[in-house]
């Protein structure tokens, strides 16, 4: 399935020191109850060494419990959990080879940033000269060696997870574990914190696996993403994959703006399907569609990417939309000019179609009776919930 | 006492605060002189009296005679017994009942609350009727003949009088303790002993030294129990009370007095100037819903066991001064009867009838009190914040043995003749409580988005509108909260009302220590068991009408 995807060329190029691409974390039909409410259901999942991996959902989705679930804090209720091909099953989180960078940093605030970084170390009773060294080697990776001494209170936030991030790293695990490490920063330090945190992944190879709620995030970073409802994988793949081919609505839905337009299924054939939307029509390739399209009359929900139509005005003919292969006519109801694109709300048989114009500069700010046009790939079709 | 003690800082208060000019707007002005006076009246006149009182005779007298430097040094000596034991004691409740796997935390909870709503001398009394010559224990089981009166006992009564203070204050720091650095710690290796030991304990040092600090000032101003069950150990304040009520010799009960001040006063300073600014507590978050890690097994089991025995004590000793309420006669006569009752409510009704209308009138006053005060120093901008401050937390650090004589000489001659009122009573019980109901309510107020009340400013109301609108309705919380928690303290303190009362305003407490001092254990124990009654009714009607937690681990 990956490989007819057109991945971006800076994933492929990981130093790995194993065998990258080999299995490395295996969850086998993991379960996680917490008395009646199921968090984790059924979830299977292999993530390859060397990968940069997210886990990613709304709250309550069963992320968070399924890393900590890999860092050996909570047992899953059954199923199987491998790291390295090796049974975790009552294995504590130290005895792993894993180690976690959490929310809140947890950055001891009784102690100085070296001291946070040492701890582990210490704690596994290393000589001090080789302690320090390795300290000294990790603090001089992240440039925080002039932040040595201080208190962790004393740095900014974007610093403290950086310090957090040392004091696991220097532990050297196979796994990193990250659970939503950039939410408590703001806006745009979190795109720049984000851009270092995968540099010093790829430099090192580290296998990880990234817990987030921000699906830009996700896509930014990722090599795969697990995309998790209500305990239950939805769609396990590239960034690419899940963008432009969703496997349900939920994932169509959490990824990315999307318009839902309820359409009917007019006629089927081995290699197209035509679905009507009130009086107009438009026909897809079989292949595209997504779903087990049962039979003629039943209705289904068409997804469509706003960036993807054309939107042209009425007035300038059909051309003027470039070559979509179908077409439908709608009405402009509200427009928003955010510079780089327009971004129009437009009615077609009294539903909803979000349209983004990248090009506002071409054709103005369009209103009234407008012509949309959408290369037959790019639309999916999701059955009815 | 409260386990709310937000700390004020200068530097993080919104500039907005100043918005509004002293000079343009009269009721700042107004409301600081309303709280500055009465504090000039109320603390700074009758301190500033008691210290001048004593002449160098007496100073000369109290650093040379025995008899003084005795009392002095019991006085330490306990205190310093009863906080490392009540610290410790309170440590070990607030620390298992913060691990998620520890069983049994209602029972233990339910009974840490008893010793808080009633007097602390009751341990005392209990002590006595468990454990001394006519003990139930002691006499009525083991027939063996021992006495609960000396420093022995004085120790063990005061422990189960404060460890529950000391558990309060504790649970407030564990509390707010993140759990995710305790998995941190785990995950990196560390094991449970380990994460308790360079992870909790150290962040925890701050908490324990200020429960402690607050056990010392209790404990060292404690007049009850030393009086009840003390006997041959004298401390200072029961030589205070000897030196006026018994020698007519005021001089020397005010250099006694002074002398307790000294030790509360720095443990105060301390508390404020060290304790509170090493507090480390969590930036954010609760640890996404992570539970603390849990204890060990054999830890779990042996906590579990120590806890039993010390509420099981607690248990115990209510037990005692309500069966003591209905036995005959005490260590002779077990059968049950009402006579102690009927003494109660033909001779002793009105000492009861003084304490609850003293201590709602202490309650209603330091509530208003304290949540003007709170308003003034969190919402507007003067010179001397910091020394408002200081002068409303003031009362905290003053044994109830130095307000009950400073208030002797205060008010017993013009300008305010108050001796032998009510009022001089209500207000001795309030001034006390006004640190822990100003906490409180600062603690409200920083709830309070001040945009709130700058809308309403923008809308065209005056500060007193905006007081009245908007603030006053916010606070109610702040403001029950001090009245139930002053009412209840003011009908179980001692140590001050006890140099006031008069003929006509004699108060429960005190009615009770006279009667147990002349060995009417029967009646002091009906009339304690009243007493109870009240303010555990009190206590429980605020829970169930929907109060917030009061007196809980």
């Amino acid at each position: 399935m990956a490989d007819s995807i057109i991945v971006p060329a800076q994933t492929r190029q990981r130093s790995d020191a194993g065998t990258p691409g080999s299995a490395h974390v295996e969850l086998k039909n993991l379960y996680k109850h917490f008395g009646e409410v199921v968090a984790v259901n059924d979830l299977t999942l292999t993530i390859e060494r060397g990968s940069f991996t997210c886990l990613l959902g709304p709250s309550g989705c069963g992320k968070t419990t399924t890393l900590r679930m890999i860092s050996g804090f909570m047992e899953p209720t059954s199923g199987e959990l491998l790291i390295s091909g090796k049974s975790q099953r009552g294995i504590p989180p130290h005895l792993r080879n894993t180690s976690i960078v959490f929310q809140e940093y947890a950055l001891f605030p009784h102690m100085t940033v070296r001291q946070n970084v040492g701890y582990g170390l210490k704690v596994h009773k290393t000589p001090k000269v080789e302690l320090e060294k390795r300290v000294n080697r990790i603090l001089d990776f992240i440039g925080l060696t002039a932040m040595a001494d201080r208190s962790p209170s004393s740095l900014s936030g974007g610093q403290q997870q950086r310090v957090a991030l040392a004091r696991s790293l220097v532990m050297e695990p196979e796994v990193l574990l990250m659970d939503e490490p950039l939410s408590n920063l703001d806006a745009k330090l979190r795109v720049k914190v984000r851009t270092e945190l995968k540099d010093i992944q790829r430099r090192l190879g580290i296998t990880t696996v990234y817990v987030t709620h921000d699906q830009e995030e996700a896509l930014a970073m990722s090599d795969k993403i697990a995309v998790m409802n209500d305990g239950v994988l939805q769609q396990y793949g590239t960034p690419w994959e899940l963008y432009f081919k969703p496997d349900n609505r939920f994932v169509a839905d959490f990824i990315g703006a999307n318009a839902f337009v309820r359409v009917r299924i007019k006629q089927l054939s081995e290699a197209s399907v035509q679905l009507g939307i009130g009086e107009q029509s438009i026909e897809l390739p079989r292949k595209t569609v997504a779903m087990d399209v049962e039979k003629q009359g039943a209705a289904a929900i068409l997804s469509l990417r706003p960036e993807s139509i054309h939107i042209s005005s009425a007035k300038d003919g059909d051309e003027a939309a470039g070559n979509g292969s179908w077409r439908l006519v709608g009405t402009v109801a509200m427009h928003q000019f955010l510079g780089a694109y327009v971004r129009y709300w437009v009615q077609v048989e009294g539903q909803e179609v979000i349209i983004d114009d990248h090009n506002p500069k071409v054709r103005g700010i369009l209103s009234g009776e407008v012509v949309l046009r959408l290369g037959e790939t790019e639309a999916q079709l999701f059955p009815v919930e | 006492m409260s386990t709310v003690t937000p700390t004020l800082d200068n530097g993080k208060r919104s500039r907005l605060t100043g918005v509004v000019s002293a000079f343009k707007d009269p009721t700042t002005i107004i409301a600081i002189v309303v709280v500055t006076i009465p504090l000039a009246v109320m603390v700074l006149y009758p301190v500033v009296n008691v210290l001048v009182q004593p002449a160098i005779e007496h100073w000369q007298t109290f650093f040379s005679r025995t008899r003084y430097l005795t009392t002095l040094r019991n006085s330490l000596v306990m205190a310093a017994l009863s906080t490392v034991s009540a610290t410790f004691v309170g440590f070990c409740f607030a620390y298992a009942l913060s691990r998620p796997n520890f069983p049994g935390k209602t029972f233990f909870r339910v009974t840490s609350i008893l010793p808080l709503i009633s007097p602390p001398f009751v341990a005392g009394l209990a002590l006595i009727l468990l454990l001394g010559r006519r003990g139930i224990i002691t006499h009525g089981l083991l027939g063996v003949d021992v006495s609960m009166y000396g420093w022995h006992g004085l120790w063990l009564a005061q422990t189960m009088a404060y460890y529950p203070i000391a558990a309060m204050t504790l649970s407030g720091v564990l509390k707010s303790l993140n759990p995710t650095l305790e998995y941190a710690a785990q995950d990196l290796g560390q094991s449970r002993w380990g994460i308790f030991k360079t992870v909790v304990l150290p962040m925890t040092i701050p908490g324990i030294a200020g429960a402690a600090l607050l056990v010392s000032m209790l404990s060292l101003s404690d007049f009850g129990n030393p009086m009840v069950i003390g006997g041959p150990f004298r401390v200072m304040a029961v030589e205070a009370y000897v030196q006026v009520v018994g020698m007519q010799n005021l001089g020397m009960a005010a250099a006694i007095s002074v002398v307790l001040l000294v030790p509360s006063l720095l443990f105060f300073l301390i508390q404020r100037y060290w304790v509170g600014r090493r507090q480390y507590t969590s930036v954010s978050g609760k640890g996404g819903g992570l539970d603390p890690i849990e204890l060990p097994t054999a830890v779990k089991w042996a906590l579990f066991a120590f806890l039993s025995f010390v509420s099981l004590f607690v248990v115990a000793i209510f037990v005692v001064i309500v069966w003591g309420a209905f036995a005959r006669t005490w260590g002779f006569d077990w059968s049950l009867t009402l006579d102690n009752f009927e003494f109660t409510f033909l001779a002793r009704l009105g000492h009861i009838w003084n304490s609850v209308r003293f201590s709602l009138a202490a309650g209603f006053g330091t509530a208003v009190f304290a949540v003007i005060a709170a308003y003034v120093l969190l919402r507007k901008r003067f010179v001397g914040m910091k020394a408002f401050d200081f002068l409303v937390v003031l009362p905290a650090a003053l044994p109830g043995t130095l307000v009950g004589i400073a208030y002797i000489f205060a008010f017993n001659r013009p300008p305010l003749v108050l001796t032998g009122t009510g009022l001089i009573i209500i207000l001795s019980m309030a001034i006390r409580n006004v640190p822990v109901g100003y906490r409180t309510a600062l603690a409200g107020l920083q709830q309070i988005d001040i945009s709130i009340e700058e809308s309403a400013a923008d809308g065209g109301a005056n500060t007193f509108q905006i007081l009245k609108d908007i603030t006053l309705p916010l606070l109610k919380t702040a403001f029950t909260v001090t009245l139930v928690y002053t009412f209840v303290r003011s009908m179980n303190t001692v140590s001050a009302v006890v140099f006031l009362v008069a003929a006509g305003t004699n108060v429960a407490t005190t009615s009770i220590l006279g009667l147990s001092e002349h060995g009417y254990w029967g009646e002091a124990a009906a009339m304690a068991t009243i007493l109870i009654a009240i303010t555990s009714s009190v206590v429980i009607a605020f829970r169930v009408l929907g109060g917030k937690r009061l007196f809980e681990l």
